[in-house]
């Protein structure tokens, strides 16, 4: 099992939203929660512990080129990102559907979050221009940092979900080249856990896409 | 009683003394007649050309105010969405700090092992770690006081930058001018400001000389100003050269007349188009609408003022120079 990844790239022309991805994803932990968390056992007894959010690794780019070149130099160093957030309008640079389509040339598996603070284009110029795809969703600006923690999670662990089930794939592949049934056998029920897997985070996603259009 | 241009014509075929025979009488009535009209078309003429040249003055200039206004909206917006996630931290750091139960815990405690406390705190375990607990406790407070003040703080600037923003931009309602005390070099300033120009990595040079305050419209000159500054930035970064430059320069060649240089060494501008550019509706820009340098030189012109473009042609960059008299037009200072 490899390493779960939880590279993100967020590009967008304002500093300031650089800083608000920069509070959401990576907040600044009170120093002494934890030693405090620590004692409260000795004091208290049995305590709920808190939730911590995954190891996220944030880039940042200001342009749409910017963005494109990350993307670039991250498959080249084997590292990719899992997810990019893309704003729509950056001037005086390309836009983000154009990031986008550039994106995707050079990485097919990076999952992308449109920002767009009005909807200049509509889901017919979207799927023209970016094709019938499942890794691409919406998000209106001005957002909640809830939607950003949700999304950053969600599909961060979309990728690894389905990095690790290509993984399988090709394990698969490689030992019914040498038939051995044992082998074909789990990775079989591997196969099978992460379809389920799969399928229980696309009816998650499906639900969310669903919330961020009806909302 | 003949029009000006019969009597001339008069004057200048006939003798002072010619008698008019009734029957050319009828002749000349019908002639001054046409002339009369001829006279009235042309006034009429001559008017309604006046009204729309006032009129396209005004269009453009709502043109430029809405270049203006989209690229305030961008910045607005952003904003706006900084200022909701910082009171969605605060709201949630605020929900998560629980730290008064603890408290309550703590004296629930203390309660429990009273007439005893000081067995408690020399063998309990929670007693020995207790001096010690309240004194994180007192360091979780401030670090939180410390984190929560500094995103007051983040708050505070960015409100504050929304009403500087907008107060920038107060175009008061459809007054076609307002005459203002005008600094120059800050004027330039705020158009860089306005276009955020600093993030881009262009090397902004300024060579300013000590202008005097003088009159004129503030708001179309920062317009013309953020206008052609925001030329400059899309043809540097288009341009992908290595060092971008901006070269910001004031100068008063006389006591009359000051001179603004705004040069770039982006993809400059073909000896052909260079007259073109200023021209309605002509943009070289896929996004574009041809509305900005257009609307720009006629301001300049309304204001007495003259705007040219120089450029050594493609990849050379392009030097933009307005030409501002100290006295706009025939207005009076102030």
């Amino acid at each position: 099992m490899t390493e779960n990844n939880y590279k993100i790239l967020v590009i967008d022309d304002m500093s300031i939203i650089h800083d608000d991805f920069r509070k959401i994803l990576l907040p600044t932990e009170n120093q002494s929660a934890e030693k405090l968390e620590e004692m409260k056992a000795t004091l208290f007894g049995k305590t709920a512990a808190a939730t911590a959010l995954p190891p996220f690794q944030i880039d940042f780019a200001y342009q749409g080129e910017e963005g494109v070149r990350y993307v670039q130099n991250a498959i080249i160093e084997k590292k990719p990102y899992a997810v990019a957030f893309v704003d729509v309008q950056m001037p005086p640079g390309m836009d983000g559907v154009e990031a986008i389509e550039r994106i995707w040339r050079i990485d097919q598996e990076i999952q992308i979050v449109i920002c767009t603070a009005y909807t200049k284009y509509s889901w017919e110029d979207l799927q023209k221009r970016l094709g019938d795809t499942d890794r691409l969703y919406i998000l209106k600006k001005p957002f909640d940092s809830i939607e950003i923690l949700n999304l950053a999670s969600t599909l961060t662990k979309k990728w690894n979900i389905n990095k690790s089930l290509y993984d399988e794939l090709l394990a698969l592949k490689k030992s019914s080249e040498v038939p051995q049934s044992e082998g074909i056998e789990t990775a079989l029920k591997k196969m099978n856990e992460n379809v389920a897997k799969l399928k229980n985070l696309n009816t998650k996603l499906n639900e969310q896409q669903r919330k961020n259009i009806t909302s | 009683m003949y029009t000006n241009l019969m009597q001339r014509q008069l004057k200048r075929y006939l003798k002072e003394d010619t008698v008019i025979s009734p029957d050319w009488q009828a002749l000349l009535d019908a002639v001054n007649r046409s002339y009369e009209h001829y006279e009235r078309d042309h006034s009429l003429a001559e008017h309604s050309l006046k009204i729309s040249s006032q009129e396209l003055v005004i269009a453009s200039r709502y043109a430029g105010m809405v270049e203006v206004a989209a690229s305030i909206l961008h910045n607005v917006g952003n904003i706006l969405n900084s200022i909701s996630v910082s009171t969605q931290i605060l709201t949630m750091r605020n929900e998560q700090n629980n730290k008064a139960e603890d408290l309550i815990k703590l004296v629930d405690l203390l309660e429990s092992h009273r007439g005893h406390l000081e067995v408690f705190f020399q063998t309990n375990p929670a007693g020995i770690i207790l001096p010690e607990f309240l004194k994180q406790f007192a360091n979780y407070l401030d670090n939180e006081k410390k984190f929560i003040q500094e995103e007051l703080k983040s708050l505070c600037t960015n409100i504050q930058h929304v009403k500087n923003i907008i107060m920038t931009q107060q175009v008061p309602g459809k007054s076609t001018e307002i005459i203002e005390e005008i600094q120059i070099n800050n004027l330039i300033d705020d158009a860089i400001t306005i276009n955020s120009m600093e993030k881009y990595g262009i090397h902004i040079e300024r060579i300013y000389q000590k202008i005097p305050n003088f009159f004129g419209d503030k708001v179309k000159l920062l317009q013309i100003l953020v206008n052609i500054t925001k030329n400059a930035l899309e043809s540097l970064v288009e341009s992908k050269k290595k060092e971008k430059k901006i070269t910001l320069k004031t100068t008063m060649p006389d006591p009359a007349h000051i001179h603004v240089e705004i040069s770039d060494n982006g993809l400059g501008i073909q000896k052909e188009m260079l007259m073109k550019i200023f021209t309605y509706g002509f943009t070289t820009k896929t996004a574009g609408h041809g509305f900005g340098l257009h609307s720009s030189v006629r301001s300049m012109q309304e204001m007495g003022g003259e705007l040219k473009v120089y450029s050594e042609g493609l990849g050379q960059g392009a030097t933009f120079i307005l030409i501002l008299p100290r006295t706009i037009s025939s207005r009076s200072e102030g």
